[in-house]
């Protein structure tokens, strides 16, 4: 028996889960999700932490914001970061991890430009992009268009650095509260009744009145924690082509988005939820800038709006620095374009089905992503676009 | 060095003193920092124990106890990657590399999670392989050697 149970923890916490799997799991959660109330987003709620921010500090007006510890988008983030660390304590993989100098910096410029693409895409790679694709809005094929070329660009900047500025990427780091060599580690314990608070949390919510907002909270642990323990990772999706040429990620994102294409497709078909949700005014200029700002922030951060987040939860210093810039950034970049006006000229909100029927719109959506990892495969053995071998 | 000058009260007086260190460069920046304290009759021993080991006197070495610092200067070119986030693990891998014979290893400290991932798509897409894995105190280790 405790054979069998250590056995079946080795399995899930002391090796990485497989990066497929992973996906059809995110994927599946975020039907959920979607099913629930609102497909998952990492910028909408940092917007709301920014916002929260220079509301506190009398920077910006907002009577109709929502507390973070009450809002769906931040306790989505906030549960991702949780479900990081819970998971990252229960593999004794946590260990706060001070970057060297350069590195901060890039994650700091990073966050920034994350912050700024996101709110010109609508939304992040999550929400402008995996869930807009997902809900058949066009802006979210601009965004994944933006978001290749911007991880291109990045990467391009990254290979520039690495032999022209080494020092840029060198210098003393430091680590923190790591499991010591030959010591039994608490880390386990630790994340054992952290997932016990955690689990908690949506009676405690409730006895305040508030029934939605735990759920959410537990939502954005199961991203963290599957996150975490396979490290499935969209930047990688959009990179790893132009870089080693391992299309694993890519296969794994494509596989991921059919799952959610058909989940909200469902939904959506059958009246469950209206035609309109997540389809956003962001095809055009606004996804497309949107997308390459935030593919190269999220290359030099090295964590995408999700990946950022349930890094951080695992202690790496480097990402906590992204996720305040990009919290701030996605806040002041919005101000800036409701005051000029130029929130309405981004692009047109289009729903692929009211403009080719459901079935041209899904075989279509379908195909895409095909075409995506099939390139992305093809060039594992052509070797024509990755740059490190 | 900053420990020399601050123990320079050890040293004994009236006697010269030699100064030594693997190659003869730390220990010539020692001399002049303690030269500045005020500590005289200081001699520095040219080209260190690597001059020693290469006239072919033998050493003893004591057993490295696990630390989170870089090893000395073993010959095998370090690829320092700690506080490193993806993807600087396999860039910077990849640059090192290169630089070594073919069946000649590089040895790789990283402290993020992510890095065997990294490591191990590199690795497999190259056809470097790793020989060697440890973990201490959070700092993942990696020898890798260069495909022939």
């Amino acid at each position: 028996m405790g054979a069998a149970l250590s056995g079946q923890y080795a399995a899930v916490f002391g090796r990485p889960w497989p990066v497929w799997g992973a996906a059809v799991l995110v994927a599946t959660v975020n039907v959920f999700l979607f099913a629930f109330d609102r497909p998952w987003t990492a910028s909408d709620g940092a917007r709301n932490w920014g916002d929260w921010v220079l509301t506190g500090l009398g920077l910006a007006h907002r009577p109709d914001l929502v507390a973070p510890w009450l809002y769906s988008g931040s306790l989505l983030n906030v549960g991702v970061l949780l479900g990081g660390l819970t998971a990252a304590l229960l593999s004794r993989e946590f260990a706060i991890r001070v970057p060297p100098r350069g590195e901060a910096v890039k994650g700091v410029g990073g966050g920034l430009l994350m912050g700024a693409g996101a709110m010109l895409a609508f939304g992040c790679n999550i929400g402008g992009f995996f869930s807009a694709v997902s809900a058949l809005s066009l802006s979210g094929f601009a965004m994944m268009l933006g978001l290749g070329l911007g991880a291109f660009l990045g990467l391009r900047y990254l290979l520039w650095e690495l032999v022209r500025k080494p020092t840029w990427s060198s210098g003393p780091a430091r680590v923190y509260a790591a499991p010591a060599a030959n010591v039994p580690s608490r880390q386990p314990l630790a994340g054992v009744l952290l997932a016990a608070l955690l689990l908690a949390t949506p009676f405690l919510y409730a006895r305040t009145g508030y029934h939605a907002q735990g759920i959410f909270l537990l939502f954005g642990v199961v991203f963290g924690v599957i996150f975490q323990r396979s490290r499935f990772c969209l930047v990688r999706a959009f990179r790893e082509p132009f870089m080693t040429g391992d299309a694993e990620h890519t296969r794994a994102a494509a596989l991921a988005l059919a799952v959610s294409v058909l989940g909200f497709a469902i939904l959506k078909f059958a009246d469950l939820k209206d035609k309109g949700d997540w389809v956003f005014p962001g095809a055009g200029v606004g996804a497309l800038a949107g997308g390459t700002l935030f593919g190269v922030g999220m290359t030099l951060a090295g964590g995408c709006g999700a990946g950022s987040i349930w890094r951080a939860g695992e202690g790496q210093v480097k990402l906590w620095l992204t996720l305040v810039t990009f919290a701030l950034g996605a806040s002041l970049t919005r101000l800036a374009l409701v005051q000029t006006g130029a929130l309405q000229k981004l692009g047109w909100a289009v729903f692929l089905p009211s403009a080719l029927g459901w079935g041209a719109s899904l075989v279509l959506t379908l195909a895409i992503l095909a075409v995506w990892a099939l390139l992305a495969t093809w060039n594992e053995d052509a070797r024509i676009v990755s740059s490190l071998e | 060095m900053f420990e020399a000058v601050s123990r320079r009260a050890e040293l004994p007086a009236g006697r010269p003193v030699a100064v030594l260190c693997a190659g003869g460069l730390r220990s010539s920046t020692v001399i002049s920092a303690l030269q500045r304290h005020g500590v005289g009759a200081l001699h520095n021993v040219t080209g260190g124990m690597s001059a020693w080991v290469k006239a072919g006197y033998g050493v003893t070495r004591r057993a490295a106890p696990p630390s989170t610092k870089a090893p000395a200067s073993t010959g095998v070119p370090l690829v320092d990657c700690r506080g490193l986030s993806c993807p600087w693990p396999s860039m910077k891998l990849a640059k090192a590399i290169v630089e070594v014979a073919p069946g000649a290893t590089v040895e790789v400290l990283a402290t993020d999670p992510g890095a065997p991932a990294d490591v191990e798509t590199f690795t497999r897409r190259t056809g470097h392989r790793i020989v060697e894995r440890s973990e201490s105190g959070g700092v993942l280790r990696f020898v890798v050697q260069r495909a022939q």
